[in-house]
């Protein structure tokens, strides 16, 4: 980690103040970057949900207070952030947008990371925001409509077939191995040729950094050809200067622009498409059972509808075997709790909870699809992120439906809604 | 799937619900229902299948895809053969798991767990339970729920004090550490319907049953 100076923000009397010196840091770091490689960390954001549209749920403050985070306001929408015991600013919290708190930091990018997995598994309130590919499509459409063809921007296709056995028809999977990015994970991202001991098996991570033209002159092509590449983790959009701004698909943004104050306007047009998707898929599918007529003639009527995600083709019984195996197991990335109850071969029905925000979702599994029922108050969050972890590990190009609407439509009618 | 799945009063609500569903034009299952022009507004405990509605279930679930998920778990006042009776009586019961740790989940530390037992069935049954016939069929599977999660939950090396709080119909679990908050958690993750059911059937109350709360 760098210098105190370097790495936490000064005490800052007002909001403008603070936006005017994460401003000016941009300046500074994108002078560097266009020179050399910048040795100070750029502003990273986090994006978060915090199922505010449950009746129970804390105010996005109270949740992370309960995490160990201590705010002390600046206005009514911007606190300064630090962990309880630190007398150092870590960071920034903004009430960005309608149940989506960011937080703001230069902290060093493992430190940074660290400190987000303790706040989200510290509070049952908050989850990372999980940009899906269809998501990242509807972006990247945006991107091709607003910038220049001529710039620049990147895309990251990620998609490793997690379940399959490795070239020798090992059966390599182990519990530890699908669980969520362990500290180790964290440190050593790219692990060094000696030190990767991971099995051979199907796996494809691959960046592309092109001017915009030439993407979408390919992309189609290259999805037509070869998989993985439905599967995108990761998407720049560029900033209207130079550089952009770097959207993951957990959750994270880093601000490789001069201006901050446009990254911060690009994360809050982000999180608006995000929530309005959520919220029409939470209204399609949410499960309830209303009750109609008067008492003598009393009836009740179900609402909602499932999500269906079907495979582009049907999973082979091994690796739905070894999917199925893993996905309950404790420390899984899909974060569901739920015993299996299996009807027949290729066949199972889970009546579980999102171990993550605790809440209910049924689901069921075969090697042609995956269904998923939210009843009411569940968030759509969990949607999101089981698309995201399919995609990633089980199927890249998956096609999931909300009722009778197609996810994607439903993203893409967000972001009509938004570029009006 | 076996014939006597297709007889079944249960599994033939489901089919009707999953029928009336909205689906995509490409998903596995299409609601064929609707396309026939059937609207059902009321659900009935002993819903009667009519004749030609069997032979589509044989054409949907031909294959791979089976039953389809259940959206009511199950309905004491409808007959069932006993095999299809246990794994309505799983479900049930591995929701009400699901109900109980999502309570669980959120509970604050230190602080007490409340399982109130009649919001849990509620909850597990998207407020069906309210219709059912027999108000005493209602007693009798909340007093299971009870003893299966006083059971889950005191089983767990842990040795968690539970207390039952009549007056409310409740499971109170006191907490009072992050730690213990981890070890309840898990003691509900480790929780087994299946076999807490077995040998177990709740259209038979059991001898002394309303002594046995405490």
């Amino acid at each position: 980690m760098g210098s105190a100076q370097e790495t936490y923000l000064p005490s800052l009397p007002s909001r403008q103040a603070y936006l005017d010196y994460l401003d000016g840091y941009a300046v500074e770091r994108a002078d560097e970057l266009r020179v050399a490689k910048t040795k100070r960390a750029l502003v990273k954001t986090f994006l978060f949900e915090t199922v505010a549209q449950d009746q129970e749920a804390p105010d996005a403050l109270t949740a992370f207070r309960e995490a160990g985070v201590v705010l002390d306001p600046v206005d009514e929408t911007l606190f300064t952030a630090k962990p309880a015991g630190s007398r150092e600013i870590w960071g920034l919290v903004e009430l960005l947008e309608r149940r989506h708190p960011v937080l703001y930091t230069f902290l060093e990018s493992t430190e940074a990371r660290r400190w987000w997995h303790g706040i989200i598994y510290g509070s049952p309130w908050l989850d990372r925001v999980w940009l899906s590919a269809p998501i990242f499509t509807a972006l990247w459409e945006y991107v091709r409509r607003t910038s220049s063809p001529h710039r620049f921007s990147k895309l990251t296709f990620e998609y490793e077939a997690r379940f399959e056995m490795d070239e020798n028809g090992w059966d390599v999977l182990t519990q530890g191995e699908d669980g969520d990015e362990t500290d180790e994970e964290l440190e050593a991202i790219e692990p060094s040729d000696e030190s990767d001991q991971r099995p051979e098996r199907r796996s494809s991570r691959c960046t592309v950094v092109e001017r915009v033209s030439e993407i979408q002159a390919r992309l189609a092509r290259l999805q037509q050809v070869y998989r993985p590449f439905h599967s995108i983790t990761q998407l720049r959009i560029p900033a209207p200067s130079r550089g952009g701004h770097d959207f993951y698909f957990d959750g994270r943004v880093t601000n490789r622009s001069d201006s901050f104050l446009d990254h911060r306007q690009q994360v809050a047009f982000v999180l608006r498409l995000y929530r309005e998707a959520t919220e029409s898929a939470e209204q399609a599918l949410w499960m309830s059972a209303e009750r109609t007529g008067d008492e003598a003639n009393q009836a009740y009527r179900l609402h909602g509808a499932p999500v269906v995600m079907r495979f582009s083709e049907p999973l082979s019984e091994g690796v739905f075997e070894r999917w199925m195996s893993a996905m309950f197991a404790r420390r899984s990335r899909f974060r569901i709790w739920g015993n299996p109850i299996s009807l027949g071969p290729n066949h199972v029905h889970v009546y579980g909870i999102d171990r993550h925000l605790w809440q209910p979702i049924y689901l069921e599994f075969t090697r042609r699809h995956a269904m998923a029922i939210l009843p009411k108050g569940t968030c759509g969050n969990t949607v999101h992120r089981l698309v995201t972890n399919i995609q990633r590990f089980v199927d890249a190009e998956v096609k999931t439906w909300i009722g009778e609407t197609e996810y994607s439509s439903v993203v893409n009618r967000s972001l009509t809604t938004r570029a009006r | 799937m076996t014939g006597s799945a297709l007889r079944d009063p249960i599994y033939q609500l489901n089919f009707v619900l999953w029928m009336l569903e909205e689906f995509p034009p490409a998903a596995p299952t299409r609601p064929l229902l609707r396309q026939m022009g059937y609207t059902l507004h009321s659900l009935g405990g002993g819903l009667p299948m009519p004749p030609e509605l069997r032979v589509r279930i044989h054409e949907v679930f031909e294959g791979e895809t089976g039953r389809r998920l259940y959206l009511i778990p199950w309905d004491p006042s409808v007959s069932q053969t006993p095999e299809e009776r246990q794994l309505c009586q799983r479900i049930l019961f591995e929701r009400v798991l699901a109900e109980a740790l999502a309570l669980a989940g959120r509970a604050c530390v230190p602080g007490e767990v409340h399982f109130p037992v009649d919001t849990l069935l509620d909850r597990a049954t998207f407020t069906l339970a309210r219709r059912w016939r027999a108000r005493q069929d209602i007693k009798h599977i909340t007093h299971t729920i009870h003893r299966f999660l006083r059971v889950t939950i005191e089983r767990h090396p842990r040795k968690f004090a539970t207390r039952w709080d009549a007056m409310i119909r409740t499971l109170v679990v006191p907490m009072g550490s992050a730690g213990e908050h981890g070890e309840l958690l898990r003691a509900l993750e480790e929780g087994q319907p299946a076999e807490w059911l077995k040998g177990r059937d709740m259209q038979q109350p059991e001898l002394f049953e309303d002594g046995a709360e405490r």
